[in-house]
């Protein structure tokens, strides 16, 4: 009797686990590998479903932004899933739709807001502006200072993967009110790759910024990114990376990073949402003064490359920002 | 103006070896529109080869070898199994970018970038005295002036040779060819092993110098690489010109873009290019190059 009741008990208790614990689902809008936002936002996602028991499903949709929508669809169709989390601004109309065909499953979005006011949806935006204005300023000072590889041509340059609104909106001015708040004779210079893969293409831009005096490039174009790395190299000129810390790619070169601290707001809708307490219907905005838009202050590569002066000037935007007394977007509040 | 100039040879020379590539199986009348993924799989292993060895030589010539590999198993499809010709070019490049994303993901953790370190800088090479004329050309990598050369060879082996003759003819009447005798599966055979072997150095030109692979870097060399096939009409001075032509646009839209102002307008010019190229061709010649009824399926 008992050998055959020790399986049934098992398999009920299974089944009870599965039902009662709660289930989360992180839908990654490219793939992990190689992406270090994407990879510091599962850790922390994993991170948190450790800390609370929560059951965790990492699901890599591809960069193909056609196919987010039905994987999207098609995840929430199985029904497995409390809270489906996601990223990126390509994401909120995909959200909308599955979210009114699903009204029992919770949904979030990091990094893109759904401004819908849909009862079962939660999102998060980045305020880019800030992130862009500390790089601008940091590379105001780079280009003005007297360090080992600037001129004194004050030229910085910005290069992007793509014309998109958030790029033309709010980093671009973002990063040219930040170098024009060091010196306003700076000039910035812009050029977009066309491709977040084409680092070929990226060298070419970088080479051609680097002879026109630019000694300091914000390079916001993905993998092309690599390109511009090695030509920085080739030049000896200095980059400022985003998104997240990735300056061991090329400690000497590139000197800081502003950072997107999507993990703390995947922990932080995780842990919510569990205590049912995450606002749903509802969008919040995060910047500097949230800690979710960072600078590689501890990094030490940049303790050691960068002079005490910038640093602590960067400090010292930084606590400004914190406070609101500065709108990167130029018009005051 | 030398930036521009500089810029162009740059960006020429991937396109040019996968147009050259792409030219050997035009000729007998095979449109091999898998010059993409045999580009994209020869970047990722002869750097990473390269990386490996720290030699560069030695990771070329591997990377050269898969692209051969895989334009084999190419022309096998087609001509043992009778698969047709445009879907065999299609898998080649749907599978080199899973192949590729795939083995990064299995050797270093990674789908997105990756650096390699142990990759020798390429030294770039004065090859014309100074004070010359010629000057103005001096300064580029190995693979730029090998492309060159390599064209001008092309030219020789396809107008001046034996080969070249019945690989013409092939192309244009593949069963006469048969009746003379000629073993027209060998010459078949070996114009796709051409096309692997230059795709190959195409690949190694794009990711060896920059000493780091992305995932699908080649970023559509190789379908501009086909254009350039398709209106050389089987001349490679003319597939040199319109390769030194699209890098050029692709040099100006960035001079521009850089010192002017960006607009998606400004860097879709190589594109735009492209298409008008295309359509002057078609009203111009109605298309010589045509596949031949056995690879059209």
């Amino acid at each position: 009797m008992v050998g055959r009741a020790l399986p049934l008990f098992a398999g009920l208790m299974i089944v009870g686990i599965v039902v009662l614990s709660y289930s989360v689902a992180l839908l990654i809008p490219g793939q992990v590998g190689g992406n270090p936002i994407f990879e510091s936002t599962v850790k922390g996602a994993k991170e948190m479903a450790q800390k609370l028991g929560i059951d965790l499903k990492v699901v890599e949709a591809g960069y193909n932004m056609s196919r987010w929508g039905s994987i999207l669809m098609g995840l929430s169709a199985t029904g497995k899933y409390d809270l489906i989390i996601t990223l990126t601004e390509g994401m909120p109309e995909n959200v909308e739709k599955s979210a009114r065909m699903f009204p029992r499953i919770k949904y979030a979005i990091i990094d893109g807001v759904s401004r819908s006011k849909l009862p079962n949806v939660f999102s998060i935006g980045f305020r880019d502006e800030e992130m862009s204005f500390l790089a601008g300023y940091f590379a105001g000072l780079v280009t003005t200072s007297s360090m080992e590889n600037s001129n004194s041509d004050l030229k910085v340059g910005l290069i992007a993967g793509d014309i998109y609104p958030t790029m033309m909106r709010k980093i671009k001015p973002g990063f040219e009110n930040g170098a024009k708040a060091v010196n306003e004779e700076i000039k910035v210079l812009f050029s977009v790759v066309g491709s977040w893969h084409d680092p070929k293409k990226g060298e070419e831009l970088a080479e051609m910024m680097f002879k026109e005096g630019v000694d300091v490039v914000f390079m916001v174009a993905g993998g092309s990114n690599a390109g511009i790395i090695r030509k920085a190299e080739d030049m000896k000129k200095y980059l400022i990376g985003v998104d997240a810390n990735i300056i061991h790619l090329s400690p000497n070169t590139i000197l800081a990073c502003v950072l997107k601290r999507c993990d703390l707001a995947v922990k932080y809708i995780m842990e919510k949402a569990y205590e049912g307490k995450l606002k749903f219907g509802t969008f919040e905005i995060w910047g500097v003064k949230e800690g979710a838009i960072d600078f590689t202050f501890d990094d030490p590569n940049y303790l050691r490359n960068v002079p005490n002066d910038i640093r602590v000037k960067m400090k010292g935007i930084y606590e400004e920002l914190k406070k609101g007394l500065i709108s990167p977007l130029g018009s005051s509040k | 103006m030398g930036q521009i100039l500089h810029m162009t040879f740059s960006m020429t020379t991937p396109i040019l070896f996968a147009g050259i590539g792409g030219l050997f199986t035009g000729i007998s009348g095979y449109l091999n529109i898998g010059l993409e993924g045999l580009m994209l799989l020869s970047a990722f292993f002869s750097a990473h080869i390269a990386n490996v060895t720290g030699n560069i030589l030695l990771g070329t010539f591997a990377g050269t070898l898969v692209s051969i590999l895989f334009s084999l198993i190419m022309v096998l499809l087609i001509d043992r199994f009778g698969a047709n010709l445009y879907i065999v070019g299609l898998a080649t490049n749907l599978m080199a970018d899973g192949l590729t994303v795939f083995t990064m993901q299995v050797l270093f953790n990674s789908k997105g970038t990756i650096m390699f370190s142990e990759i020798p800088k390429m030294r770039l090479i004065d090859p014309f005295p100074r004070g010359s004329i010629l000057e103005i050309f001096n300064g580029y990598t190995i693979f730029d002036y090998l492309a060159i050369l390599i064209t001008l060879i092309v030219y020789f082996l396809l107008s001046k040779t034996r080969f070249g003759y019945n690989l013409r003819a092939i192309g244009k009447n593949r069963e006469a060819m048969i009746m003379l005798g000629i073993n027209v599966n060998k010459y078949i055979y070996v114009s796709f092993m051409m096309s692997g072997l230059f795709c190959g150095l195409a690949g190694a030109s794009l990711s060896i110098p920059l000493r780091s692979f992305v995932e699908n870097m080649t970023g559509g060399r190789g379908w501009i690489a086909l254009v350039t096939v398709v209106v050389s009409n089987g001349n490679p001075l003319v597939l040199l010109l319109f390769s030194i032509l699209f890098g050029f646009f692709t040099a100006l839209s960035n001079f521009i873009q850089t010192m002017w102002k960006s607009s998606p307008l400004i860097f879709s010019i190589p594109y735009i290019l492209t298409i008008l190229i295309l359509v002057a061709h078609s009203v111009g010649s109605r298309g010589s190059m045509k596949p031949n009824s056995k690879g059209d399926g």
